[in-house]
């Protein structure tokens, strides 16, 4: 089994599984995304108190999902960079980083507006709005190490490292945040435990529209992956 | 080790101007900080936590390139790497000589800052005790950043690249100088301690793996 998995770390082979599953996640996002945001939008009811502007949730969740889990995969992906030295390893987080900063600038985004209507305030220090500020700096932090370095294999040996570091850092830095204050933002909006949860009219939508943002996720990484493979291929050659 | 101390002691004695600078920066810093505040004391009182903190914070900051990058530059890093004592040590000794001479002298005069930011005289030995215990840690992560960034030595992008890791030591400081809590073992406290002692811990070996990286 592990012999079959680690196979794909040969640029070729990647390429074509990329091209057969690149396709299929982008049609996956098409069909989970358009019908979501549909639903969410036009066939869910007002929330008594919130009015409309609760239906920000089908983008800001999955936003907020992606932004944080996106920094996950990078971390994973350097480390496996700084073991095993697969190329597709490296080039996978650094074409990840920039759609978590597009991520990450969506949820803010998303957030203020919403918290412009409810809090009647577009930003406000709170712990959670903190934590993405933190996670922002990180994202660009790791954008500029790439571009600051030339070579590749130097790149990706120091921006893996600062990955690495920057998630425990961050990590720490929301933990200490939310321990100096606890905030005006309200809890997890999904968890496993179904007490907890939001309404199912909202929930399903919520899910399908996590869904389609996580295949868009998958074909946007997989088609940039598949664009620096070439790129470092045509440098090598040329 | 303690040789290796007293030789970058005297490194840093005999070459450093750097001191002289970074005292400048703390004390210029910080007035920019009373002056911005435009006599307003009650403003000024609430501002001097801060301002101790960022002004420290900054005179550490620009001084990062002084640690490692001119021995990457003249090649002596090299010899540092194939010499028989363990990189590691040599790297410890070097952020703790740096953090001695950058730090010492500043919380020497911290007193006297702070008083004139109207701060009651028993805060200030709490404040300045606490800066003595957080401030390491600015240090050992500035050397860590300073091994990773040894491919492009621009210090604005050593500068920029540091800060996000200086939140956690800045976020417990600035909490841990304005609590209220006079019991020093508190959890506040015990955090910031834990905190300094994690970095000071992982320091040295994140460096020498970045280093080694680096002439890979």
């Amino acid at each position: 089994m592990s012999n079959k998995f680690w196979k794909f770390s040969n640029p070729v082979l990647f390429k074509k599984l990329s091209g057969l599953i690149s396709p299929l996640a982008g049609i996956i996002a098409i069909l989970a995304i358009i019908p979501g945001l549909v639903w969410g939008v036009f066939f869910t009811n007002p929330d008594y108190k919130q009015m409309e502007t609760v239906k920000i949730i089908f983008i800001h969740v999955p936003a907020a999902f992606l932004a944080i889990n996106i920094y996950l995969m990078m971390t994973i992906t350097s480390l496996i960079w700084l073991v095993r030295r697969h190329y597709v390893s490296a080039l996978a987080a650094k074409s990840a980083a920039i759609i978590g900063l597009t991520m990450t600038i969506v949820t803010i985004i998303t957030g203020s507006l919403w918290g412009s209507s409810t809090w009647g305030t577009y930003w406000v220090w709170d712990p959670r709005l903190t934590s993405f500020a933190i996670l922002l700096c990180f994202y660009v932090g790791y954008i500029l190490l790439w571009q600051a370095i030339g070579s590749l294999e130097k790149a990706a040996n120091i921006t893996s490292l600062f990955c690495i570091i920057g998630s425990v850092f961050a990590l720490l830095s929301r933990y200490i945040v939310f321990f100096i204050d606890q905030g005006l933002h309200q809890g997890p909006t999904l968890s496993l435990d179904q007490e907890k949860n939001i309404d199912n009219s909202y929930y399903f939508p919520l899910i399908l529209m996590l869904i389609g943002f996580s295949s868009l996720f998958i074909y946007l990484v997989l088609v940039r992956t598949t664009t620096e493979l070439n790129k470092f291929k045509l440098k090598g050659v040329g | 080790m303690l040789n290796i101390l007293k030789l970058e002691f005297l490194i840093v004695l005999r070459s450093g101007s750097h001191i002289g600078l970074a005292f400048s920066f703390f004390l210029f810093f910080m007035l920019l900080f009373a002056l911005s505040s435009l006599g307003n004391s009650s403003f000024l009182s609430g501002l001097g936590l801060t301002a101790v903190w960022l002004s420290l914070l900054m005179s550490i900051l620009l001084t990062l390139n002084k640690i490692i990058h001119e021995d990457f530059k003249s090649g002596v890093l090299e010899y540092l790497l194939i010499s028989d004592i363990p990189i590691e040590v040599t790297l410890f000794c070097k952020t703790l000589v740096h953090w001695v001479s950058v730090v010492i002298p500043l919380l020497i005069v911290t007193p006297l800052v702070l008083i004139t930011f109207q701060i009651s005289s028993d805060n200030v030995a709490k404040v300045v005790f606490i800066l003595l215990l957080g401030s390491p840690s600015l240090s050992f992560i500035g050397m860590m950043i300073s091994c990773l960034t040894l491919a492009n030595r621009s210090s604005l992008l050593l500068t920029t690249i540091t800060i996000p890791f200086y939140f956690p030591t800045l976020l417990l400081g600035i909490f841990c100088c304005a609590s209220t809590n006079n019991n020093l073992i508190a959890f506040e406290y015990l955090l910031l301690y834990a905190n300094t002692l994690f970095t000071i811990v992982i320091s040295p070996y994140i460096s020498a793996y970045a280093i080694k990286l680096n002439y890979s």
